[in-house]
């Protein structure tokens, strides 16, 4: 009936509603990306823009052409899968050679911004409360400048020294020059309008018009063009000196003068280094300016996990216990496993089901909220674990210290993963079980093999055959499982010594990994990628290798 | 077949260009639209004060965005060059401002601010918000710790902390990071300052608490240990402090307590299990820190929580009018002193600072400041960790020779500052 249906329809074409909906789902898409590309192109971000519009027109050709139906299903999936996983993935492996963190967060552009801002330094003089006006006789713009100190009112046009203006020529606003002043009466007033300037309005200026107005420097001392009163909000001038000057064509920073700490010096040239730094002379070792920028920097981050004295002992350390953890959870999950199978797979037990059920559900509670209830039940002090079971005395700080030292941290870290992963491991191993045939088991009884003969020679070999590539996933899941070791112990208790990584006593390499590029102590994306590609090698080779194994096993058969 | 195609293209065109006229409706970017990030606390701190301000400036809007305290500092790293930050952070703590200004992330704002702002506040707190020169923000609450005493348990101030009995004193530090910032008037008792000074009273970038006064200090950490210190349990140490001591049970044995003004409204009220809370004067003091072993004066930092200005991104401005008004809104006398009346938080700017001094615990603050600032380098993310994990294994006896674990942490640390710095 269905099929003769869908026959139909496919004869037919599609129904009207069906157009109708697509269209609707399709003229939404189409609607949302274009406001995207809109903001896009107004961010002035063209290359990111161009590649929306190809895509758009290539989503919209393939589902307004007739035909071509698996495009149409694969389509949405392909996406997807082009912006969550590959582009993910080949960004880490980029950012493996890069010096990606903390400091080199943005582009050069970023960098020679974060420069330009901090490249003034504020000197002694009278600072000014200003309007922004423009000459009625030349169009010129001006300050309108009040003298915070004395109320002496000037015009200052750029380039220029200050003119004083008399009293007659200007008034004075009716607010007070501080905006937030207590007293409103008694406070500072500043100039509104002057004979012969006409005052501007700020808030209906263009970026371009306000960039003028930034521009504009009103020189006090005409033997040093680098002193000058300028403003950078529109309402206050300040005298300022600049610091540093920005040559585009050269891509260097000069010196104008001394560093106030004997840093550098005036007419030191500050040329882009390798590492993403401006340095003097672009040299390594010397002084750099404050602003990073991300470079590419080869094999360096590999460089640093192979030979960093300081990281050699944590990554040692994390190692070990990364494989420690993953091999005895395997190891212990499966052999609890495989017992509660073996048991409950004999025939003659009652109330199989219940049991089964029972042994079932923690592998049915999110492992996030038992992680977190563990927690709370091997608490030092008051859990369920030293209070009840063990009777120590509540509230007593000499009670077993579960997650808070090393080795019982290892330990409750593996009890825990066991309860979570044993049902796992039953399920399978029980279904494994079933499908040995009974036969095989009763011809090992009469040939006079006790039950542990027949289970070592006739069915853990069997099982092993369906399970081994489960419990190399399994090694592999749990060689990167973030989740249990960061919500228990978040890889503590941390008590490594006195090394430069924060790395504690429960690290896996992912969680160590993480607190590289995530940790309050500074973060370096660089690194932790190029950890994450070992990462990957190292469970891509065990699991390869694994797999040829197993295909031994399969032989026996 | 061709209506129906030459109906398809027309309502595709239609939506599209509807597409097209929403998009063009809606302002690209909202540059009036002022976005502040905030911890819980801050903001709800300073949320009725940025709303009156949005009222009266009707030009702008406000936007309040609440973050974790603990993660914005990083997440700001990423976000600000990435142009999804905000244009300010408020309760932005003082000594993450270096590592800041390092990572791209801040201007500087004294470029923005008249010449006699500097004189609205008091001693410390803008010179706190200074880094390479600078003023990287504005003062909004300064912070310092003091030594609480119990009045009925201990009726009068403690002179010497050798006076302070095992079991007597309740300070809070992490089990394995410690906080050198509560340790540091212990410290100072040494005369080990973290780093050495300048002639101006700045810090440097030379770690100053090496040689033989830090070996002292860390020779006394261990003679003291946890037996002093106590197990780094900071749960308890509220009740323990409040409840009448019992010595068979061992427990409500704590006189001293090193803490700050966050701890007050706990203390006063009584939480949880605790007994009810006590008042200030009759039933708790707030003290001055008493002298070390050696007869010197102990010092503690001054944290400065303020607001900072985000470093736009490229060609995309930042609102920098606006935020500078709302900054020295929330520095004005007014606001300040609203926020110590309706928050307990201690004014930095000055004049208001005068009005709040009635207030008993602003005033145990107040005298019971011996201070330096927080040092704001961008290393003392990385440094805080470093120094307080010695502590830590010192105090917990991990380390057989205090001194040479010491030397060693005084050591990394430099090393740390040098490369952050180069």
């Amino acid at each position: 009936m269905a099929i003769k249906k869908l026959k139909e329809w496919g004869e037919s074409g599609p129904s009207v509603s069906g157009t109708l909906w697509k269209l609707g789902v399709l003229g939404t898409v189409d609607a949302i990306a274009v406001t995207m590309i809109m903001v896009l192109l107004a961010q002035e971000l063209f290359t990111q823009a161009a590649l929306s519009i190809v895509v758009l027109l290539i989503v919209n050709w393939i589902y307004l052409r007739k035909g071509g139906l698996p495009a149409k299903y694969l389509t949405p999936g392909v996406l997807f899968l082009i912006v969550f996983q590959l582009y993910v993935l080949l960004f880490s492996g980029y950012t493996a050679f890069t010096n990606y963190g903390s400091a080199h967060n943005g582009d050069k552009t970023l960098a020679i911004q974060t420069i330009n801002n901090a490249a003034y330094r504020i000197v002694d003089g009278p600072d000014y409360t200003i309007k922004l006006v423009k000459d009625d006789a030349d169009g010129s713009r001006a300050f309108l400048m009040t003298n915070n100190i004395d109320g002496e009112v000037s015009i200052g046009k750029d380039g220029q020294l200050p003119v004083v203006i008399d009293p007659s020529q200007y008034t004075l606003s009716t607010e007070c020059a501080d905006k937030y002043a207590e007293d409103t009466v008694n406070c500072a007033k500043p100039a509104e309008t002057a004979v012969g300037y006409t005052t501007q309005d700020v808030s209906s200026f263009s970026e371009k018009e306000k960039a003028r107005y930034l521009a504009i420097r009103v020189i006090t001392d005409p033997t040093n063009p680098h002193v000058g009163l300028r403003t950078s909000e529109f309402t206050i001038a300040l005298p300022s000196e600049s610091t540093l000057e920005y040559s585009e064509s050269a891509d260097t920073f000069t010196a104008l003068v001394d560093d106030e700490y004997g840093n550098y010096f005036a007419g030191d040239v500050f040329k882009a280094a390798e590492d993403g730094f401006y340095r003097v002379d672009g040299v390594l070792d010397n002084v750099k300016l404050d602003g990073g920028w991300r470079v590419e920097v080869g094999l360096k981050n590999f460089e640093t996990i192979f030979t960093d004295v300081q990281l050699r002992e944590p990554l040692v350390k994390v190692i070990s216990w990364t494989f420690m953890f993953a091999i005895a959870t395997v190891l212990t999950t499966f052999i609890l496993g495989l017992f509660i199978a073996l048991t409950f797979n004999y025939d003659k037990l009652r109330g199989k089901k219940f049991y089964r059920l029972v042994m079932i559900l923690p592998y049915a509670f999110p492992g996030f909220l038992s992680a977190y209830v563990w927690v709370g039940l091997l608490n030092r002090e008051n859990g369920f674990i030293n209070t009840v079971i063990f009777g120590q005395t509540p509230g007593s700080e000499a009670n077993f210290p579960w997650l808070l030292e090393e080795g019982p941290a290892r330990m409750a870290v593996l009890l825990v993963n066991l309860w979570l992963g044993f049902p796992y491991m039953f399920l399978i191993t029980t279904g494994a079980l079933q499908s040995i045939p009974s036969e095989l088991n009763e011809a090992a009884e009469i040939d006079g093999a006790t039950g542990w003969q027949a289970f070592r020679l006739i069915k853990l070999p069997l099982l092993l055959i369906s399970i081994a590539p489960l419990l190399i996933a399994s090694f592999a899941f749990n060689f990167n499982n973030f989740t249990i070791i960061y919500l228990l112990t978040k890889g503590g208790p941390s008590d490594s010594g006195l090394t430069d990584y924060d790395v504690g006593g429960t690290d896996i390499l992912i969680t160590f990994v993480y607190k590289i590029a995530f940790s309050g102590t500074g973060q370096n994306f660089g690194l932790a990628s190029a950890f994450s590609i070992l990462i990957f090698i190292v469970v891509a080779t065990i699991s390869l290798i694994s797999f040829r194994r197993t295909k031994k096993l399969e032989e026996i058969v | 077949m061709k209506t129906t195609t030459r109906k398809v293209v027309g309502m595709f065109t239609a939506l599209t260009v509807l597409g097209a006229g929403l998009s063009i409706a809606t302002p690209v970017s909202a540059s009036s639209e002022l976005v502040i990030w905030a911890d819980k606390g801050t903001l709800d701190t300073i949320k009725a004060r940025v709303g009156a301000w949005d009222t009266a400036n009707a030009e702008y809007t406000a936007k309040l965005v609440e973050k974790d305290f603990g993660t914005v500092r990083e997440i700001l790293k990423t976000a600000v060059p990435g142009g999804t930050g905000p244009d300010i952070l408020a309760g932005a703590a003082h000594d993450w401002i270096g590592n800041l200004a390092a990572a791209n992330v801040l201007t500087p704002i004294d470029q923005y601010l008249p010449a006699n702002f500097k004189d609205d506040f008091v001693p410390g707190a803008l010179q706190a918000m200074k880094y390479n020169g600078k003023y990287y923000g504005t003062p909004g609450w300064t912070e310092n710790i003091a030594l609480l005493r119990n009045v009925s348990k201990a009726p009068k101030p403690v002179k010497s902390v050798n006076d302070i009995k095992d079991g007597e004193l309740g300070i809070n530090y992490d089990a394995t990071n410690s906080d050198p910032y509560h340790m540091y008037p212990f410290q100072t008792m040494f005369d080990a300052p973290v780093f050495t000074s300048d002639k101006n009273g700045d810090w440097t970038n030379t770690v100053g608490m090496g040689g033989t006064k830090g070996a002292n200090f860390a020779k006394w950490l261990k003679l003291k240990g946890t037996k002093f210190f106590g197990p780094p349990s900071n749960a308890k140490i509220l009740c323990d402090f409040l409840n009448k001591a019992d010595a068979k049970k061992k427990t409500g044995l704590i006189k001293y307590w090193v803490t700050g003004a966050w701890n007050i409204n706990a203390i006063e009220a009584g939480a949880g299990g605790c007994k009810t809370g006590l008042q200030v004067g009759t039933g708790y003091a707030i003290d001055p820190f008493p002298t070390g072993p050696t007869g010197l004066k102990a010092k503690q930092f001054l944290g400065i929580r303020g607001y900072v200005m985000m470093a736009s991104k490229p060609g995309n401005a930042t609102n920098v009018p606006a935020a500078v008004d709302l900054m020295r809104w929330m520095s004005s006398e007014a606001v300040q002193f609203n926020l110590y009346d309706n928050y307990n938080k201690t004014p930095a700017n000055k004049a208001a600072l005068n009005r709040a001094k009635d207030n008993p615990v602003i005033a145990g603050f107040a005298n019971a400041a011996n201070t330096v600032p927080m040092p704001n380098s961008p290393a003392m993310a990385a440094a805080w960790t470093i120094w307080g994990k010695a502590q830590t294994r010192i105090i917990q006896g991990k380390e057989a020779k205090p001194d040479v674990a010491w030397a060693t942490m005084v050591k990394a640390l430099q090393k740390t500052i040098d490369t952050t710095s180069k």
